[in-house]
């Protein structure tokens, strides 16, 4: 995060904290793009996930007399609130959350050589469709990392991580990722 | 292992960069790492496609301002509820606190009466003995005035005043004791004060009650007596730069009892000496009206009641008044034999005679024990004359021993 945002985002906090809702409301257009994203990516309703997006902000405002900038950055915390929101959200929706373990033995012997994966063609639905099957820990980094652009630190904050497990996870977010785009692409040609 | 994870993240983000950027071709990145090159291939076509493929995690066109705008306007709305329900909540606790400060005042009230009642006797009774200058005196003015204020009798009001003129004097008498001279002119004052009062009151009681008020004049004649001699005393006692205020006292002693006689009659009838005469009753607070004692005639000494030595006192009292030297002196006894005697027991400002003691001419005048004002509620450590023995009580001799009870 360039450290004129992060400046800016302190005197908006500060603002916001003394309770100007103005104030906030800048972070939010800051910010709510990647909520939107991370919650999005972990949902499978897109009204879900801007009605939830905005809960998380709510929830923010709320538990923004007891934020303190003590090394974890604004956006950290929203997304720690995001994932709480979204815990929340499967509770009260009673959604389990399809969050099935790919076995990556299973998908090596499958896969495909992944030079010739034409995965560019993949529509956005189905991408979506793929992203649910992760495990929230790949979702989530892949969200921060390519979807939020999000730097492997920041990825760590969020995730309350270190650096070198962020990328290890990433790694393996990726390797998963691929190997059910191709299961994927594979039962659609199938 | 970090390092080997990091460099690969690393290069896996340049490649990307790049190939976002379309600066280069996924496969001129991969060409670079040979030994990377299966993997970076695969996994820079899954962050490719997940790179272009934002979009299709984004909200709607326009969600982001209209959320905003939502945002904004539910969180206003929040504040202003919040806000509203914290100013009812502060009215409901301070309605609250007010009943309950209600309740509280009442307990409190409750409990300040009992412990005003528990501790006002401890004061009045601390204000008592309490003279000019000390801690409780102003306790002390301060019940009598409030006796005044709710005694609406005159003659009542009378007695009032008389009873206080005599603590003014037994004050200075004090006062003289303790060398705290400066207090004597102010205690003379109010001396005089209740004099003049007593007078005023005698005044309005003749017209009501002409019988009264000559019971009144007889005690306050009585009064005079026994102020004037203790007056003396303690002209005697303080030092001549001192003495102003006891002169004082002294003349206004002799005003009153100059114009008080208007008022007394001669009382040698003997419905008048039956009816309490002061030689047979020497307390004072009964208000006995009795014969005058100096000045006037005297009554018999009455038979069958509480004999004291009255004669034999007076003599000794008139014989040390006139031996201190002093025309006042002189003047407001004057007669050789009185008949009434001062009451011992509630009189410290009366002339101290011990009623036990053999009357002697040639008792030395004060400060001797005899002639020394007595003192009566003050503390053990003052001075304490014999004529404090309770003669009306108990035959002498016979004096009160503390039960073993109160001796710890």
């Amino acid at each position: 995060m360039p450290e004129q945002q992060a400046t800016d985002d302190v005197q908006l906090l500060l603002k916001a904290q003394a309770g100007n809702a103005e104030a906030f409301g800048f972070l939010y257009e800051r910010y709510s793009l990647g909520i939107f994203r991370f919650l999005f990516a972990h949902l499978d309703d897109r009204l879900d996930a801007e009605d939830l997006t905005e809960e998380v902000f709510i929830r923010a405002w709320r538990s923004l007399p007891n934020y303190k900038e003590q090394g974890v950055p604004f956006s950290a915390f929203l997304y720690r609130v995001a994932h709480n929101a979204l815990i929340d959200h499967y509770r009260t929706r009673n959604h389990m959350n399809r969050d099935v373990e790919i076995d990556e033995g299973i998908l090596r012997d499958i896969g495909p050589d992944p030079g010739d994966l034409a995965i560019a063609g993949i529509e956005a639905k189905e991408l979506r469709r793929v992203m649910q099957q992760l495990r929230e820990e790949y979702r989530t980094v892949l969200v921060a990392r390519f979807l939020n652009d999000l730097s492997p630190e920041e990825t760590a904050q969020i995730m309350g991580k270190t650096v070198g497990a962020v990328r290890v996870l990433q790694h393996r977010a990726l390797a998963a990722m691929r190997k059910l785009l191709e299961l994927a692409r594979g039962r659609e040609n199938g | 292992m970090d390092r080997e994870v990091e460099h690969y993240d690393v290069i896996l983000q340049s490649c990307l960069e790049q190939v976002l950027k379309g600066q280069e071709t996924l496969d001129s990145v991969v060409s670079r790492y040979p030994l990377q090159a299966d993997t970076l291939r695969a996994e820079i076509q899954v962050a490719l496609l997940l790179s272009s493929r934002q979009a299709a995690f984004d909200p709607r066109p326009g969600y982001i301002s209209a959320s905003k705008r939502r945002l904004v306007a539910r969180i206003q709305r929040e504040t202003a509820r919040t806000e509203e329900a914290r100013r009812e909540k502060v009215w409901w606790r301070q309605a609250g606190l007010r009943l309950k400060g209600v309740t509280m005042q009442l307990v409190l009230a409750a409990l300040l009466i009992v412990v005003f009642f528990f501790t006002v006797d401890r004061v009045a009774a601390a204000s008592v003995s309490s003279i000019p200058g000390d801690t409780f005196y102003p306790v002390k003015t301060a019940i009598e005035q409030a006796q005044l204020a709710v005694t609406f009798d005159d003659a009542r009001a009378m007695e009032l005043r008389i009873e206080f003129a005599h603590r003014r004097i037994a004050e200075m008498d004090q006062l003289a004791l303790e060398g705290r001279y400066d207090e004597i002119l102010a205690t003379s004052s109010a001396f005089e004060a209740q004099i003049q009062a007593s007078l005023q009151l005698l005044a309005k009681v003749e017209k009501q009650n002409p019988a009264r008020a000559r019971e009144l004049a007889n005690s306050l004649q009585t009064t005079l007596d026994e102020q004037a001699n203790t007056l003396n005393v303690i002209l005697s006692i303080v030092p001549e730069n001192s003495q102003a205020g006891v002169r004082q006292a002294i003349k206004a002693t002799q005003a009153a009892s100059s114009a008080t006689k208007k008022y007394a009659k001669p009382t040698e009838s003997p419905e008048t000496s039956g009816s309490s005469s002061p030689t047979e009753n020497p307390t004072r607070e009964t208000g006995n009206s009795g014969n005058t004692g100096v000045g006037q005639q005297k009554t018999p000494e009455p038979q069958g009641k509480k004999a004291t030595p009255v004669d034999a006192q007076v003599s000794v009292t008139l014989t040390v008044t006139t031996t201190t030297g002093t025309t006042e002196t002189q003047a407001s006894p004057g007669e050789p034999k009185p008949s009434h005697t001062p009451k011992p027991k509630n009189t410290p400002g009366a002339a101290s005679v011990s009623p036990t003691e053999e009357p002697a001419p040639t008792n030395p005048p004060a400060p001797t024990k005899e002639s020394r004002p007595s003192k009566t509620p003050r503390a053990p450590d003052s001075i304490q004359a014999p004529t404090q023995s309770d003669v009306t009580d108990s035959p002498p001799g016979k004096e009160k021993t503390p039960s073993p009870g109160k001796n710890k």
